[in-house]
């Protein structure tokens, strides 16, 4: 059944507006009839009128701001019913000298074409596919010639910043990290994440206005964080090895890690490097138990790692540690220790035999849940319950809001605009 | 001859304890108030026994008098004055060192407070051919009696009292560390060299045992019980503090707020003492502890510098004197008419009374009266905005349960103990903290939880000194318009309190820095933008919020309650819709100017458009030097540069509009006052005529 739109387009007197309605439901009645019409009428209407208002409509939209102009005003209810989740054969009515007229506009249905296929898009290829990134361009280009109005406005605005967070997140968050081999050599593992999350904190200034509050606080975190771990507040780049918190930067990585793996799993098209992401946020997480009890130590000229005074590289090595209790954990007794010594075993060949490793075959990608979800319960097994906390925090947070729900927020804030 | 054995029973009840030899002199200028002086030299020994810091006494019932002259800069001690009185010892033979004279009051003290005045003063003959004046139970100055013209008379106001030789005389001090009701010596000028060479003595007396001081003690002889008008008689801690100023104030920069507290010149610099001594009398050291009064950098003085504190007498001082100074104001806040008799007494002389006051123009004898009506009718509001009104009240607790805390935790003993006792003893009795990593993690701790809660809370934003002048600028507004409603001060103070507070009540996220129309206009991404515009901003934020109909009705009702109630809603509404218009102005010329400076910088461009824009304003700044050098007419050339640039500021506007409309929650275009909207549907969609 098509859904309509009435509408009051400027203020008119209550008795007028309840015998209009009257005349208009009695002759057509289909149950998916809005209303909108100025506030200011809707609030001069007595209580039993405006009551009987609201009975015959599916539901009333005051506006509070007048909507200008017959174009902006179809803009606007073509937000609404897309808000409203209605299909795009709605009609639109525009109250005038005692009648409704039609209101055309077909703009609005290219506009709806194109989120349409953004959406489609997003599911197929993941919210941060390529394609998808390309057609958001294409909806902004196209919002920005066919929005009208303050509404079109804001609704342009809107959707550039989803544009720019979801290149922020796509390009700066998970994208290349490049330095030149020199630099690259001369990094111990938290040097090197020293320089990523810096390099990510400092591209950060100009999103201040962010689609996710929770994304926002997670980079807050890191900037605290970072600020906590530099030793000489002159100089941007010192160090500052000894400090406690580098465990969390540890954990943030480790978070970021497992938090990457996921997205390629999403992407499809690198389930090469799922395993290899699994594998380094594990690593991370045993690393920063390590330096969370106070066994492992960081050199201080270039960050790397060493335990009881000599330099330890590679996940299997950090596993014997747990094997062998030198680091503290949160597996208890014996027995809880040799099952995740066997599992992390188990785990770590299935890296070094794929392709990317030692061996020249890779996983099946309907096995791609199981062993995310394996990664994830010895992470949250071996982790004392504070790193476990944070790590769960960053988990949780190192991602944007779905795509349709970001599309679909925009569309909501650029309607209050004048609700 | 007296009776010896006579002479031994009073030497165990004897009025003074300790006795100085050195020379009497007086300062009297052009009928200055009088000051008597003492020079004499101290051992170290006796320095470090007789000299006092202000600071030294400790009591419960601390006045702020005091607080203010124990008040010292330790860091200047460490860095220059010990440095100085160490130098390495190999050239010690050859390099001399000096201090000048340290300069001392002698203060009466009894139960640990300064009394105001010294004990009534008389003429005594000391033993026979010496004479002298004695300050009842304080102290005593005598020499020997002369006739000669160099002698000097102790009390020329005493008809037949003795004139004695000025280069013999002696010094005798009931001391209050023998007994209570005595005398202090409190260094006035030369504290920190003193606390330096105290400093010394703890850490090695040996270095400096040969050191003799030379010390010029002072007192005001006139000060006394004995007068006959003890109101009119400056006090001693007056007469002290001023002599501090012009002392300090010629040989170095006192330094930020003590200039402002030791001033008596305008009635801000008062306002902002009789708050320091009304918040201690009403809201204890807790409260005090506050406001920040103590701070000597120039630049820190006007802004909130520690963390716990929520604000600073640089920022009352200013709030006050670029809102109230006009002559109006100071008559109407400080309730002046001409008929005041306290003010203008009748047939005054108008040199000793001004006939007309300002805000920093009244004479020394209308000063005290200044001084009383400031308490009287100003400091009141300062002490409800800054401890009563909704937003500083949330901040006193947070700071007062964390304080809590501190004495629960310093209460148990142990380190813990320690710790939380040293930070106590820094924030509320301004000791200096010692170096030790556990009391500054502690003190770090404190600080942290204090700052926590208070953003919870919402309240980061009134922590800028530019947002606390701000609500004086628009408290100013309400006066104001007050006036021409023939509201009183007070009233219009209620009415703008109650709109503060809603605000904090209801609408705090209205200041927040990710408000698009917050950016530019105060705030550059997470920073405050210093400048003037900033506060005009923020004051027009505050009054926006007129624009909602229930906190404005609110105000109307109890600013006007008569019949001119509509009249003041509608000016209130107009203010409203002036301080929205002025926001949204001023944001979309600083968009402009900003973007035009930094669009290449601007990430939130796709790349394209910023070479884009680089490209018009290349173009365009060549035809303008084109035109410059008259080879085109200016009519001839296109500014598409400023074209594209307004194009894209109308959308940040917009967005800023839009923003700003929504925090306010309120109905209609915020820039169309008129209720009437154009409808521009071109078949006249207007319906209800007929």
């Amino acid at each position: 059944m098509r859904s309509r739109f009435w509408e009051f387009g400027a203020e008119v007197e209550p008795d007028e507006i309840v015998e209009a309605v009257e005349i208009l439901l009695e002759e057509h009645s289909t149950g998916s009839d809005f209303l909108v019409i100025p506030a200011s009428s809707l609030n001069a209407l007595t209580g039993e009128k405006s009551a009987y208002l609201k009975s015959r409509f599916s539901d009333v939209f005051p506006l509070r701001v007048p909507v200008t102009g017959v174009y902006h005003k179809s803009f606007f209810v073509f937000l609404l019913a897309k808000v409203l989740g209605l299909s795009e054969e709605y009609t639109h009515h525009l109250y005038d000298e005692g009648d409704f007229q039609s209101v055309m506009n077909c703009n609005a249905g290219k506009l709806g074409h194109a989120v349409n296929s953004l959406e489609e898009s997003a599911k197929i290829w993941g919210d941060y596919g390529d394609i998808v990134s390309f057609q958001l361009e294409d909806l902004c280009d196209l919002v920005e010639e066919l929005s009208e109005g303050d509404v079109g406005v804001i609704l342009k605005r809107n959707i550039r910043k989803i544009n720019q967070e979801y290149s922020f997140f796509r390009d700066t968050l998970y994208g290349d990290n490049v330095f030149s081999s020199g630099e690259l050599r001369s990094a111990g593992t938290a040097k090197s994440l020293l320089l990523k999350w810096r390099g990510l904190i400092g591209r950060r200034v100009n999103t201040c206005y962010l689609v996710s509050p929770e994304f926002d606080e997670v980079l807050s975190h890191i900037e605290k964080l970072l600020s906590r771990l530099n030793g000489d507040k002159t100089q941007i780049n010192a160090a500052n090895y000894e400090s406690g918190f580098w465990s969390k930067l540890f954990i943030v990585t480790s978070a970021w890690y497992l938090r990457l793996a996921l997205i390629q799993k999403e992407r499809k098209d690198f389930y090469r490097e799922f395993i290899l992401c699994l594998v380094r946020s594990f690593e991370l997480a045993l690393q920063a138990s390590a330096l969370y009890c106070k066994r492992a130590e960081l050199v201080p000229s270039d960050g790397s790692i060493i335990f009881d005074g000599k330099k330890i590289e590679g996940c299997g090595l950090y596993i014997s540690k747990v094997e062998d209790r030198k680091i503290r954990t949160n597996l208890k007794t014996g027995e809880d220790i040799g099952d995740f010594v066997v599992e992390a075993r188990k785990f770590l060949s299935l890296r070094n035999h794929s392709s990317l490793a030692h061996g020249l075959l890779d996983i099946d990608r309907e096995n791609f849940n199981d062993v995310f979800s394996g990664t994830k319960a010895m992470i949250s097994r071996v982790l004392e319950p504070e790193l476990l906390d944070e790590f769960n925090f960053f988990f949780n947070n190192f991602k944007l809001p779905k795509l349709n729900e970001a599309l679909m927020k925009a569309f909501k804030d650029s309607l209050t605009t004048l609700l | 001859m007296p009776d010896q054995s006579l002479l031994e029973d009073l030497d165990d009840d004897r009025e003074f304890n300790v006795e100085f030899v050195g020379n009497f002199g007086r300062f009297v200028s052009f009928g200055s108030y009088p000051v008597d002086y003492f020079l004499t030299s101290l051992s170290m020994k006796q320095a470090y026994s007789y000299l006092h810091f202000a600071r030294d006494i400790q009591m419960e019932d601390i006045n702020f008098d005091l607080l203010m002259q124990r008040d010292i800069d330790e860091a200047r001690v460490e860095n220059e004055i010990m440095p100085y009185l160490k130098q390495d010892s190999g050239a010690t033979s050859t390099r001399p060192l000096f201090f000048p004279p340290l300069l001392a009051a002698v203060v009466p003290v009894e139960g640990g407070r300064i009394n105001s005045l010294y004990g009534s003063k008389s003429i005594q003959e000391v033993k026979p051919g010496f004479s002298g004046v004695s300050w009842e139970k304080h102290f005593q100055v005598y020499g020997k009696v002369t006739d000669k013209s160099d002698g000097l008379n102790l009390a020329p106001e005493i008809p037949g009292a003795p004139k004695i030789k000025a280069k013999q005389a002696v010094l005798a001090l009931r001391t209050a560390d023998v007994n209570d009701g005595g005398v202090m010596l409190v260094v006035i000028d030369g504290q920190h060299r003193l606390r330096a060479l105290k400093r010394l003595m703890d850490e090695n007396s040996q270095n400096i045992k040969d050191l003799i001081l030379p010390v010029c003690i002072m007192y005001p002889p006139n000060s006394h019980s004995g007068v006959q008008d003890p109101d009119t008689t400056p006090s001693i801690p007056r007469v002290f503090r001023n002599l501090f100023v012009d002392v300090n104030s010629t040989m170095k920069e006192v330094g930020g707020h003590f200039n402002i507290l030791l001033s008596d010149k305008n009635v801000g610099d008062i306002a902002c003492r009789v708050f320091c001594d009304e918040v201690l009398k009403s809201y204890g050291k807790e409260g005090l502890a506050l406001i920040e009064w103590n701070t000597r950098g120039k630049k820190d003085a006007y802004n909130v510098t520690k963390k716990y504190t929520s604000s600073s007498i640089g920022i009352l001082k200013r709030g006050l004197e670029d809102n109230f100074k006009k002559d109006s104001y100071v008559y109407r806040l400080l309730k002046i008419t001409a008929g005041s008799q306290d003010l203008f007494p009748e047939g005054a002389d108008d040199d000793e009374y001004y006939p007309k006051i300002k805000w920093d123009k009244f004479s020394y004898a209308q000063s005290n009266s200044v001084k009383k009506r400031v308490n009287d009718h100003l400091v009141p509001f300062l002490l409800r905005l800054y401890f009563e009104s909704v937003p500083f009240e949330k901040m006193k607790k947070v700071f007062l349960d964390e304080i809590k805390a501190l004495k629960n935790q310093s209460q148990k003993g142990g380190h813990e103990g320690l710790n939380a006792q040293a930070v106590l003893s820094t924030i509320l009795e301004y000791k200096p903290l010692e170096n030790k990593a556990a009391f500054k993690s502690r003190m770090l701790d404190f600080e942290d939880a204090v700052e926590e809660r208070r953003s919870e809370l919402g309240l980061d934003v009134l922590r800028y000194a530019l947002f606390q002048r701000a609500v004086f600028q628009a408290l100013e507004k309400f006066i104001e318009l007050g006036i021409s409603f023939s509201v009183s001060p007070e009233k219009s103070f209620e009415g703008f309190l109650t709109l503060f507070d809603w605000i904090f009540e209801n609408n705090a996220s209205v200041f927040n820095f990710d408000q698009p129309y917050m950016q530019y206009t105060a705030f550059l991404q997470r920073s405050i933008r210093t400048r003037e515009d900033t506060k005009r901003s923020f004051s027009d934020v505050i009054l926006a919020n007129l624009l909602r109909e229930e906190v404005r009705g609110e105000i109307s009702q109890l600013m006007c309650p008569d019949s001119t109630r509509l009249e003041l809603d509608s000016s209130l509404r107009d203010e409203g819709f002036r301080a929205a218009g002025d926001l949204l102005g001023r944001y979309r010329e600083e968009r402009k100017s900003l973007f035009k400076k930094n669009f290449d910088m601007d990430y939130s461009l796709e790349k394209n458009e910023r070479e884009n824009l680089k490209l018009l304003e290349m173009e365009q700044k060549a035809a303008e030097r084109q035109v410059k050098d008259g080879k085109k007419e200016e009519h001839t050339i296109e500014k598409k540069f400023d074209q594209k640039v307004s194009e894209y500021v109308e959308e940040y506007y917009v967005e800023a509009k839009v923003a700003f409309r929504k925090s306010l929650n309120i109905d209609g275009d915020l820039l169309e006052q008129d209720d009437e909207t154009n409808d521009d549907l071109d078949d006249g969609a207007e319906g209800g005529e007929d």
